[in-house]
């Protein structure tokens, strides 16, 4: 599949914004970690917001029509698509909600209100990965892995940022955070690495059932076409095998190996910083091999043998 | 009433006169323009609804060419319109048809990514998915004599590989033709259970040309050939 930098980059960083956020509200809702003050909350609540939006936007980019992108809420009964816009837009409410009482001074509508903004969080992440995995045509995406991955990835990410936060306000703490984003990271790491061994069996679709010729082999003589074509553009992307297993090696390096061990033994802003910066790289990465490793069905008809 | 087409690959020639008349009816329909880019260019793109494809099957000397036009199956099961999160893909209950509301579409190619068969296709220019509307602006037209109130594709397919017709009627052309033929839906694994079907092409074997190779001298010659080979 083409892999499309403005979707690449909405689902890395509202994943990462959503996953630090339901982070953060849960972890003070249970007692592991505390806002601080009234300052550093409100910082949090308007970076990621901003993030959030600035993500939002981002995958307007991708549209042949934006005029008609406020039509995307109409299929919630049928299109993962429309779901995650609903809950994306239902986040915004429900959490401003949270951010007013807890400046009013907390209290259980506060709690609630926590409770109901990580779950929207964490549903609209869901709902991105379901966009990918409910597609029966590209079997590398069709797979309960897939949103586990988009869950995983985007709770890493939040819980690096959340660390980050933490050196920031008491350098050095010691809380129970490390810990969580430590077990966040490796999760992340071995959920991406069962992903990729899962892919890698082949499956029973060729271009014989494609094409429905099973009586002997079948090879593409001509494809029709003398230039590129939409279906060319958009599925006939290809990545070379060393490239891939280069880039699965950076991912997993650079968006959760480095970064633990960073939060593990780390200590200080400025490693904090980095470990952010790697793992928001890494996710980059891996977000795009998801898509340039991805094989329509298609591509059968153009004369390729298995997907 | 599922309206589909049945398409003999055993008959098909290849002549691209389906997708050409598929073009011109359509550029000048509802769904027009199908727009193009840099049409008499080097290198030329543009919106079709259908597009043939060209394979050997087998390996010679027991070998074919099957030419192999494909255009919307018109899905029973479209997961093209379930994914559309705009609503403006939409299944039509009267008659199966499956089409793209233009004022509707936000062109996310989403539906696109759901279809398997390579039927959907953004025009550029309107930011907008088009796909084959089974010439649903000429197959109720009463303005038609009615033997004329057939898709585009259909009326101009010189060796008459393509049939248009109902498959709810057992009577129907269509109907008939698939059971009689052994018709076939493509990729039906994926559960899509696409309307249009495919009559096979009947399977190649080898056939003497008796023109060369054929003295005892060069039948010999090929059987050491053979043989070294293996």
């Amino acid at each position: 599949m083409h892999p499309a930098l403005s979707i690449i980059f909405f689902t890395v960083i509202t994943g990462l914004a959503y996953g630090w956020l339901a982070l953060a509200i849960v972890l003070n809702l249970i007692g592991t970690a505390s806002w601080h003050d009234e300052q550093a909350f409100v910082w949090t609540a308007g970076v990621a917001l901003v993030a959030i939006a600035a993500g939002l936007v981002s995958s307007t980019a991708h549209l042949a029509n934006p005029r008609n992108a406020w039509r995307a809420v109409m299929r919630v009964r049928t299109s993962w698509l429309s779901r995650e816009a609903v809950l994306a837009l239902a986040f915004f409410p429900v959490f401003l909600g949270y951010v007013g009482t807890m400046l009013a001074g907390g209290g259980r509508l506060a709690a609630l209100l926590g409770w109901l903004s990580a779950l929207v969080a964490l549903a609209t992440v869901f709902a991105t990965g379901m966009i990918y995995a409910c597609l029966r045509t590209i079997r590398q995406w069709h797979s309960p892995l897939v949103p586990a991955n988009y869950l995983l990835i985007a709770l890493a990410l939040g819980g690096l940022a959340l660390n980050l936060q933490r050196e920031l306000a008491s350098p050095g703490g010691g809380s129970g955070v490390e810990v969580v984003v430590f077990g966040l990271l490796m999760l992340a790491l071995a959920g991406k690495l069962i992903y990729w061994l899962d892919v890698g069996l082949p499956e029973g679709t060729s271009i014989n059932t494609a094409t429905g010729l099973r009586m002997a082999t079948v090879r593409l003589l001509d494809v029709g076409h003398t230039a590129g074509t939409f279906l060319t553009r958009e599925f006939g992307y290809n990545v070379s095998r060393p490239m891939v297993v280069l880039l699965r090696c950076v991912a997993l390096a650079l968006g959760f190996a480095v970064p633990a061990v960073l939060v593990a033994e780390g200590h200080g802003a400025t490693v904090a910083s980095l470990a952010l910066v790697l793992g928001v790289a890494g996710a980059l990465v891996e977000r795009w091999l998801f898509f340039a490793e991805a094989q329509h069905v298609v591509r059968l008809y153009h004369g390729q043998p298995h997907t | 009433m599922r309206l589909g087409l049945v398409i003999d690959l055993d008959t098909c020639v290849g002549c691209n006169a389906c997708a050409v008349a598929c073009k011109q009816w359509n550029a000048s329909g509802t769904s027009g323009p199908l727009s193009d880019d840099a049409p008499y260019g080097r290198d030329p793109t543009g919106v079709w609804f259908n597009r043939i494809r060209n394979y050997e099957v087998g390996d010679y000397p027991v070998s074919r060419t099957v030419h192999f036009p494909m255009s919307c199956m018109h899905c029973d099961d479209a997961y093209c319109v379930d994914v559309c999160p705009t609503g403006a893909s939409y299944k039509r209950a009267e008659d199966g048809i499956v089409l793209v509301d233009p004022e509707k579409c936000m062109g996310c190619n989403y539906c696109a990514w759901a279809c398997p068969y390579g039927a959907r296709e953004l025009d550029p220019e309107e930011g907008v998915m088009k796909k084959c509307t089974l010439c649903v602006d000429r197959i109720y037209d009463h303005a038609l004599p009615e033997r004329e109130r057939q898709p585009a594709c259909v009326l101009t397919c010189p060796t008459r590989a393509r049939m248009f017709g109902d498959f709810d009627d057992p009577r129907s052309d269509v109907s008939r033709a698939v059971a009689g033929r052994g018709g076939e839906a493509l990729m039906p694994e994926l559960g899509y259970r696409p309307v249009n079907h495919y009559l096979p092409p009947r399977a190649p074997r080898e056939v003497s040309s008796g023109v060369a190779g054929e003295s005892l001298v060069d039948r010999v010659k090929q059987w050491v050939n053979r043989a070294v080979v293996r």
